[in-house]
């Protein structure tokens, strides 16, 4: 039991360093490590990863709203969906088999990897007053951020940021930091249907929520500091070989 | 207002984090005393991180208020009504 409690915190804090020293939650690299390295099924993985980024992006919420970047009006308005979104996809993810979840989870990895290794820059769409039709597909689009969120248990950051930047027309910055505010509710409403299916495991909640809280402190510190373009570029890669792992362990190939 | 919740909220925020953060370290050291006991503390400590996107958007729905922000108001209750729905068909928590 100690071994499993020192492993997820390991696994959870070292995510949540590297996560927020390149900006995002670390789900993507939670699942498959507890998944693949600890050998923990991959929906009780998916429990635990969502309660860690509960902390992170809480932890990351605190910085943001020091600075004034969060826009509230429109976080609570994609939220309305999102949380929906969130609800279902845990709901969802319960009934799903581990294969399948495997598959989805590695095939998504592949966008996540080629996102980070080739950096796409969000031109911004700089709009003097938020049209209905480009609110409407926010809002609808933000629901499947949030179902993702809830169904492989990642923040959906890497969703809902180019959502807020390309369809709303808000500015980076702003829409990094709603984002965060975003995921730390988004991730607690999944959350708390594995909790309540009694997924979660409880005994490793608390290294969980530690390694979360204390990774992205860190990790939003080190990030001033180091050029991160590398550490980007290794994720990137390491996240295409989780992938291909997830989707191999899927379809009951091990290697 | 603005300057003054973005100053509030935070310490609202971080507050919730670090007593779920305390119970779940006691709840580890307790591991070694008593398991039964450590699972009971470390529940709390989930429970406690439950708290804060209430907390979060309570917060903002104060700020509404105080701003007469009736769209603010009007979005947290919505938000505030739709996980209560949820929680409530799911099962409320306990320890």
């Amino acid at each position: 039991m100690l071994s499993e409690i020192i492993g997820v915190f390991i696994v959870i804090f070292s995510s949540a360093v590297l996560g927020s020293m390149i900006g995002v939650g670390g789900g993507f690299l939670i699942v498959p490590l507890l998944t693949l390295g600890l050998g923990i099924p991959i929906h009780n993985a998916i429990a635990l990863s969502l309660l860690s980024i509960i902390a992170v992006a809480s932890s990351a919420t605190i910085t943001y709203a020091s600075s004034g970047y969060i826009d509230y009006k429109l976080g609570l308005i994609l939220e309305t969906t999102t949380v929906l979104g969130a609800f279902t996809g845990a709901r969802i993810c319960i009934l799903l088999s581990p294969s399948i979840l495997m598959i989805t989870f590695g095939v998504l990895l592949i966008y996540v990897g080629y996102r980070m290794i080739k950096k796409i820059e969000f031109k911004e769409a700089k709009l003097r007053e938020l049209p209905l039709n480009r609110l409407l597909a926010g809002i609808i689009s933000s629901f499947f951020a949030g179902l993702s969120s809830g169904l492989l248990g990642i923040g959906g950051g890497i969703l809902k940021v180019p959502i807020m930047v390309l369809i709303l027309g808000m500015p980076t910055r702003v829409a990094i930091g709603t984002s965060e505010f975003m995921i730390s509710i988004t991730s607690a409403s999944g959350s708390y249907v594995y909790y309540k299916a009694g997924i979660l495991n409880t005994a490793l909640a608390g290294s969980a929520i530690i390694g979360g809280f204390l990774g992205a402190q860190l990790g939003s510190r080190l990030g001033i500091k180091i050029r991160v373009e590398l550490i980007r570029m290794i994720f990137g890669f390491i996240m295409l070989i989780f992938s291909m792992s997830m989707i191999l362990r899927g379809l009951g190939i091990w290697i | 207002m603005d300057l003054k919740f973005n100053r509030v909220y935070p310490v609202i925020l971080f507050t919730i984090l670090i007593i779920s953060l305390i119970l779940s370290l006691a709840g580890i050291i307790y591991n070694f005393i008593d398991p039964g006991y450590s699972m009971y503390i470390m529940n709390l400590g989930v429970l406690v991180l439950y708290i804060a996107p209430f907390a979060s958007i309570s917060s903002i729905f104060i700020k509404g208020v105080y701003n007469r922000d009736y769209t603010l108001i009007g979005l947290s209750i919505i938000l505030l009504i739709i996980i209560g729905l949820n929680m409530v068909q799911l099962g409320l928590p306990s320890l």
